[in-house]
Parts: structure tokens; sequence; C-alpha cells
């Protein structure tokens, strides 16, 4: 992070401590947010790092099982990877770079999976793809068996697609659209301009996005748990060396290996990308300037693309929805209530994510808003520790983060395993770097000169910061609860370890219930959790007023 | 045909939703001509400016490059290279790709390129700095290489977008000098957007004055500054002081109690707006024999170095500026007269009632 000036510039460790021991509350305050830190990100990442023995460590390395693990995981999630932004950058440029019809349906379609659990795409190409799939089986009547890589391949670039798009649609829209006007009247146009202008200056953000989404293929588990049939991949066999052969410190060690690529990449994000990115570089958006550079042929290939893409998404979104109401689809049509009930009137599992969920985000915004308000504004030693530490769990593994709270927290007197508690407590580590993102850029559009003029009206920091800083952040706040909801209701990963037969989750309970073939009560329960989330997501909005739209996500 | 027009604008009309932005403009440049085009923000210039460019498309009117119509063809089909505000320099590239990139788009050959471009860059006095990067150079710099990227592509009509509104003041003026300097060596066909009245004045061979997307006149610099056509012009371009005149029956005009003769053609018991220039009024203390005399209240005073400029107020509680030139030490104070030549005043057109 860039130092801002904040007012008064001081240097030095050691006058920075002076001045914080003249504040007791604010000092009072980084050490508790310390200690927590201490306690729950970087105790259960050292516990998870001492269970297992040399042993394992080599086991690891040279079994030729774990090597196969090994080489899957990093061959599907490149593959993927490739694939997703590829889409990614094909949709992003079409909806940012043509004047195509049905524009914003588009963009709405391309986002509805990431509203969705993220075992959506594996339970929908099960029920499409399978072996008893609506299509291959009841349309195509063919007998094959899609589960491996190849249907990996294809659900993950689906559930993949809607992040790259995000990513590079940001990217793009950050050009400003100056330098394209620029090689326009420099007679540059159509393929050119795109190559020697747009292209190169995506490219590093592009480069980012490609990293992003690698990271989370790489950490994926639902897909490959559903679809992914014998071709193993890292988190799934963790997760069955833990849950299958017992072996808890085996598990531990492969989790640790999936976090060394996530890490570089972390570490390759803020250290390099960040500081070589053009973005920072751009002149004032012109209003009512289109940049439209694709020509009708190329504008009317991009809206095939898209349309296609948007078929496959409603289909996958559809199918759910068909399965969850229909006796038997693909043999019995008729419409029943039946599974809903079972999956979701039944069952106190959407309950119990709702309440997780609705705690983390509420803790994650608090959280990311203080520890911003701190890095952002204050200056003190351990401050880029601080920093680092808030955007570190972004990296990690979902698996990883849920496999280091069961070793830490086994065991009185921070006894954990089976509550609400330690569900929770994940959730946050995996949220707290979004809300805490959400809250630093927020903070940093605020001019410290503003909370300068409060304190110069007479106002205390408690005032300022209530009467000044907060209704100011209280979009992206927002924005950030209902992300950091959103995201707790649908992960997969997180939980997977974390979950108890007395507090089960409505994610996890869509992926048993689809594993062991009740797939019309799986997409119930599908269905009952988008429908969840859109009614609260409905509810903040109508409480906070804002005009917040999720499809900006 | 009228000889040697290089772009002319047939009654242009643009909307932007429902704001009519552009109202049936009408203008014509010639060959080598300095034209300006002046006016507070939102007035317009740069939305025609960009229209010219071929950034946006008018709904109404013509465009014309050399006689042929162009409104149609996209940006990157005309040759009229622009300096941006903002300069978009492209960030990726260096200094000598960022000025080769057109003539590399038109697949210049590479010995006519290097060379064209070394003229350019040696041109905006940018030897030696081929090989660094936009973010490597100060702001002086970049508005250098923005202006050397335009140059090397020999435009057709070269289009400059408040190209020093980024830079300080000292340098502002040196560059306008400089800018001028090339243009007339040159003789290159220039548009020059800008609100900067000083810019204007200095630089123009013909000044369009816009406002509200309405020409309210096309001129040199004296003759929009002494000559305006409306009280628009008169107020925006100096500092000056309008007057409401009231016709009279020997072809003389009053003004409260005084009466004097006009360049303007006047009829009786109507109302017109006038202009005068502060510099051209002194302050006396008695009434001066053969010149307008005035009497006003010296209401405050500003001592600005070689001037200084006295607030006042005549009889009718109406404001007045004037400007003493050479002050000395002598400040005055209380009631004297505004004195001023009959023929300083400059009756612009009938008020409208």
């Amino acid at each position: 992070m860039k130092d801002q000036s904040v007012g008064h510039e001081h240097k030095g460790w050691s006058t920075e401590l002076k001045l914080l021991l003249r504040e007791p509350p604010l000092l009072a305050s980084i050490l508790v947010l310390f200690l927590l830190f201490g306690l729950f990100i970087i105790y259960p990442f050292v516990k998870i790092l001492l269970v297992p023995d040399s042993a394992h460590w080599i086991r690891a390395l040279t079994a030729k099982e774990f090597i196969e693990v090994f080489s899957h995981t990093l061959f599907s999630s490149l593959v993927a990877t490739t694939t997703a932004i590829i889409f990614g950058f094909i949709f992003a440029y079409a909806v940012n770079y043509t004047n195509m019809p049905c524009k914003r349906f588009f963009q709405i379609v391309a986002l509805l999976p990431t509203m969705a659990p993220s075992v959506v795409t594996g339970l929908a190409f099960i029920m499409l793809f399978g072996r008893r799939g609506f299509i291959t089986w009841h349309v195509l009547h063919l007998q094959t068996d899609l589960y491996g890589p190849v249907g990996l391949w294809v659900a993950q670039t689906i559930a993949f697609f809607p992040l790259a798009y995000i990513t590079i649609s940001g990217v793009l829209k950050s050009i400003s659209p100056n330098l394209e006007l620029a090689a326009q009247n420099l007679g540059a146009r159509g393929w050119y301009l795109f190559r020697t202008v747009t292209l190169r200056l995506a490219t590093p953000g592009l480069a980012s996005a490609f990293l992003l989404v690698g990271i989370n293929s790489l950490a994926d588990f639902g897909n490959p748990m559903l679809v992914g049939g014998n071709y193993h991949v890292l988190a799934t066999e963790a997760y069955t060396q833990v849950t299958g052969a017992w072996d808890l410190p085996m598990g531990a060690v492969l989790s640790v290996f999936l976090v060394i690529p996530t890490l570089l990449v972390f570490f390759v994000q803020r250290y390099y990308l960040e500081k070589n990115s053009y973005v920072t570089v751009t002149g004032k958006p012109v209003a009512g300037l289109i940049r439209v550079t694709a020509g009708p042929a190329a504008t009317w290939c991009f809206f095939a693309f898209c349309a296609l893409l948007c078929t496959a998404i409603l289909m996958i979104i559809g199918v759910v929805f068909l399965f969850a109401f229909t006796v038997a689809f693909g043999a019995d049509y008729t419409f029943t209530l039946q599974y809903f009930r079972e999956g979701v009137v039944q069952s106190n599992v959407l309950m119990h994510s709702w309440s997780a969920a609705m705690i983390t985000a509420a803790t994650t915004t608090v959280l990311g808003i203080a520890l911003a308000f701190l890095t952002v504004r204050k200056r003190f030693p351990g401050r880029t520790i601080m920093d680092f530490l808030a955007m570190l769990p972004v990296s990690l593994p979902g698996t990883f983060i849920g496999l280091a709270l069961i070793l830490a927290f086994n065991e009185a007197p921070l006894e954990l395993t089976g509550t609400m508690a330690i569900i929770v407590l994940g959730m946050t580590l995996r949220q707290l770097p979004v809300g805490y993102r959400q809250a630093v850029a927020g903070l940093k559009q605020i001019d410290a000169s503003m909370e300068q003029a409060s304190a110069n009206l007479g106002a205390n920091s408690f005032t300022t910061f209530r009467k000044i800083i907060l209704p100011m952040l209280k979009n992206s706040l927002s924005v950030s609860f209902v992300y950091a909801f959103m995201r707790s209701m649908n992960t997969l990963s997180t939980v997977i370890f974390l979950v108890s037969p007395e507090w089960n989750l409505a994610s996890i309970n869509i992926m048993s219930l689809a594993d062991q073939g009740f797939l019309p009560t799986a997409s119930a329960t599908a269905v009952g959790m988008m429908l969840t989330i859109y009614i609260t997501f409905g509810i903040v909005k109508l409480i906070l007023r804002d005009k917040i739209n999720i499809f900006d996500l | 045909m009228m000889a040697e027009s290089v772009l002319q604008l047939k009654g242009i009309n643009k909307y932007f939703g429902k704001n009519h932005v552009i109202k049936n403009v009408d203008l014509q440049i010639e060959k080598g001509e300095f034209v300006t085009f002046l006016g507070p923000s939102g007035c317009g210039k740069t939305t025609l400016l960009r229209m010219i460019a071929g950034f946006y498309e008018p709904d109404e009117g013509e465009i014309l490059l050399n006689g042929k119509r162009i409104e149609k063809i996209p940006p990157y089909g005309r040759n009229t290279a622009m300096v941006f505000q903002e300069y978009a320099l492209f960030p990726h590239m260096t200094v000598f790709d960022n000025v080769a990139y057109g003539l590399k788009v038109k697949k210049t050959a590479a010995a006519d390129l290097a060379k064209r471009v070394a003229a350019a860059l040696e041109l905006m006095q940018l030897q030696g700095m081929e090989r660094r990067f936009p973010n490597q150079l100060s702001g002086g710099q970049q508005q250098r290489v923005a202006v050397a990227r335009a140059l090397v592509m020999d435009p057709e009509v070269l289009l400059l977008d408040e190209p020093l509104s980024n830079l300080d003041a000292k340098l502002r003026e040196s560059v306008r000098v400089e800018l001028r300097e090339i243009q007339q060596k040159m003789g290159l066909s220039t548009i020059y957007v800008t609100h900067d009245q000083s810019e204007a004045l200095s630089m123009s061979d013909k000044i369009v004055v816009l406002k509200d997307g309405v020409i309210h006149q096309i001129g040199t610099a004296q003759e929009i500054y002494f000559e305006p056509k409306t009280p628009f012009v008169a107020d925006f371009i100096g500092t000056t002081n309008l007057l409401t005149l009231v016709g009279g029956d020997d072809g003389a005009v009053h003004y409260r109690d005084t009466s004097f003769p006009t360049n303007k053609e006047v009829h009786s018991g109507l109302s017109y707006s006038a202009s005068i220039r502060p510099e051209c009024i002194k302050l006396a203390p008695a009434p001066v024999e053969g010149k307008v005399s005035v009497p006003v209240h010296i209401e405050n005073r500003m001592f600005l170095g070689e001037k200084v400029r006295y607030f006042v107020k005549d009889k009718g509680n109406k404001p007045w500026i004037v400007d003493m030139f050479d002050p000395g030490r002598q400040i005055l104070d209380g009631d004297v007269y505004a004195v001023f030549p009959a023929e300083k005043v400059w009756v612009i057109q009938e008020e409208s009632v």
C-alpha cells in the first residue's frame, strides 16, 4: 500500500511509538487486533505446519499417487483458467466495446452464477451431462461418462467465467477512452488499434485476472468433488485423506502444498503487478463518448458468443429449478413441491447457513472498517504487518483454512470444533480481505482534509468517524456486507471440515445429497439458497435505502 | 467558389439527449489560419472540435475538408491530428513509439519514418528523450510529445484541445509563443480550443467566440476586443463597462445628463447597449472640455503595480471600473469625474425589450 499524506508527516519507528503511547484507546485497539490475528490466523497456520512429521512430508513429495494429484491440480486449473479468461475477455470486450443488442441482459445473466451456491455448476453438470444426464441420456441417448478431466474442465470454465468477466471488465473500464480516441485520431482502427493499444494496456490487468482466477480454480473443491470422478486434485485429495483414511496429518500436508502456489500468486500480485499497472495513468472519461471500435460483422460475432454463453448459464440455473419442482425431470414432468418441502421447509440447514453468513457479514464489515481506518489513517509500528495479515486470507484456499482451524481448536481451553463459532470463524477469515479492501478503497477516496476540517470545527475522533466517515462509506460498506453474506452462504470449501451433524450447512447438504444421488432434493435446496440470498438482499436494500446494485458487484 | 477554404462547417447542430449543445454553426477556416474557439466551459467548443476530429457525428449539417464531406467518415479516416487536453500519450510506448505511432499505422517506410520522427522531435526540442516513457517526463515535456505526435502526421488541420491548461503559468506563456512560431513556419491550418482569453488574443488569426452552442462573433483579436458584436463578447473578452444609452434626435446618444456622438446610426428614443473599456477612462477632479464627463463617487480602489483599478459609482448607482495607468503614488478619493473621448464608446446593439 502506498503511503498517503495524513496530516502530519513523521518518520521513524520510535516517533510512531511515542505518538501511539499518547493515545491509549488507539494503542489498546491495535493490541486487541494483533491479539486476534495472532490467535486466529498465525496460531492455526503454525499449528497446521507442525502437525505432520517429516515422514508425511517425504511421502507427499515422493509417492506416485500424490505426484499425480499435483499434476492433475496444476493441469486442470491451468486449462480451466485459460478458457475462463478467454471467455471472460471476449465477453467483457463485447460488453464494453460494442453496441450489440441485449447487452444489459447478458451482463445480468453472466453474473447469475456468482449469486448461486458454488456447487450449482457441478450439480447442473451432473443433471445435464451425467450418466443419467438430461442431455446425454434423455435427449441424445448417449452412454458417455464425462466425469473426470473433461467434465471438470467444462464445469470449472463455466464456474469461473463470471469472476474472469467481472475482473477483466474492470480492467477494460479503467483504460482511458482518450487513449483509444488518440489512436483513432492517428489513423488506427479495428484489429490494429486493439493489438497496439487496448490489449497492451490491458495486459497487466489480464495477468492479474489470470492469477486471481487461477488461485480460485486451484483451490476449487465443489466441482472436482462432484464431477472430477477419480480425477483427484489437491483439495479433494486432502478431504479424502481426512475423512476417508482418517489421516489428518497427510491432509494437512496436502493443503499446505495447495497454499504454496496461491501464496506465490499473492506475492506476485501484491508486490509486482500492482506496481506495473497502467491503470493510474488515465484521463477523465468524456461524457457522451461511446467507444465502439468493433465493426458490424465483429459485433454480430460477439453477440453470438455472448448469447451462447448466456444460454449455457441459463441452462444451468434452469435445470436446477426444473429438477427441484418436477417429480422426475426427464421422465415425469408433474409439478411437485415435495422436494422443496424436504430440502427447504423441513430442513434446518438453510437457517444455519443464513445465520452464520449474516454474523460473518456483520463481523467482516465492522472489522474491515476498523482495520482499514487504522492502516490508512494512522501511523504505528506494525502497520504494514497488519495490512498484510488482513489481506493474507484472500490467497488461502478454503480447505486449508478449515483444516487449520479444526487442528488448532479441537481441545480445551479453546475447543471450538462442532460449534457454530468455528464455522463463523472460518467464514470470517475467508471474507475479511473483501471487507477490508472495500473499506480501504472507500477511505482512500475520502480526502484526509475532510477529517481535518471536522477536527478543525471541534469534533473529536469518534464524532468525526461517526458523522463524517461512516456516512461517506455507507455505500461501499453495504456492498461488502452483501458480498460477504453471499459468499459465505455459497461457500463449500471453507466449511467442509468445519460442519458437524449438529451444525450442518446448506451448501454441504447440497453436495452430499448430490453425491448420494438425491438430485431433486439437492436442487430444491439450491433453489432455496438462491431465494434466501435474493430476499435477504432485497431486505438489506430496503433498510439501507441504497442505490447499490447487486449486479455491479 | 471561395479560394483555399480548408475546412467548412455548414449548419451544424448537435444534441446530447435533450440538450441542444451546438446550434446552427457556420464557419470557414482558410489555409494556414490559426483559429481559436473561445468560450466559457460548457459552451460547446470542445464538442465542435471533437466533431471535426470525428469523435461525434453532427445531427445536422455538413463538415467539408478540402471541399469533401467528411462528417460520416470515422476518426481514423480523416487526417485531423489532435493534441488532447490530458495529452493521452500511450503509457506503454516510448516517446519515439508514441510519435511514430500514426506513421506506423500508415505503413510508412522505416527510413522515412525515422527521419520524420526525428524532425518532429527536433522541432519540439525533444532530442535525446526518444527512449523515455511518458511517466518519466515532466508535464511540459509530455505536452511537447503530444504536439510532436500530431505534427508528424502533417495533418490537413491540426486540432488542439486546451493543450496548455495543465502547464504552470510561466511555461504556458513560453509554449504559447513557440507553438505560434511553429504553426506559422509550417503554414499549418490550426484550430485551438481554449477558455483563456489571453491565449486566444495573443495567438489567433481569427477568434470564434461561443456561448451555449451559439457563435457570438468571428473576428480578429482586435475586432472582438474593440468592436464586440454582443454584450456577452464585450464582457467575456477583457474587462468592460456595459452602459445603456438612449438614442437622441440629432444622431447623438444620451447617458443620464450627458450626450455625445457615436459610431452607429441610432434611432431616437431606442435603447442601446454600449461598452467602454476601463483603460479608456480617466478620473479627473473637474469635467474636461471636448470629452464625455460623468460625475462619479470612488467606492474602492486596488493598487496593482502598473495601474490602479478604481471601483466607482455614478449618480444612478451604476458601478464602473476605471483603470489609471502609470499612477505614481497618487491615489484619488471622493467625488470625481469619469472622463473619456466619445469615440471610445462602442455601441453594440439595440437592446431587446
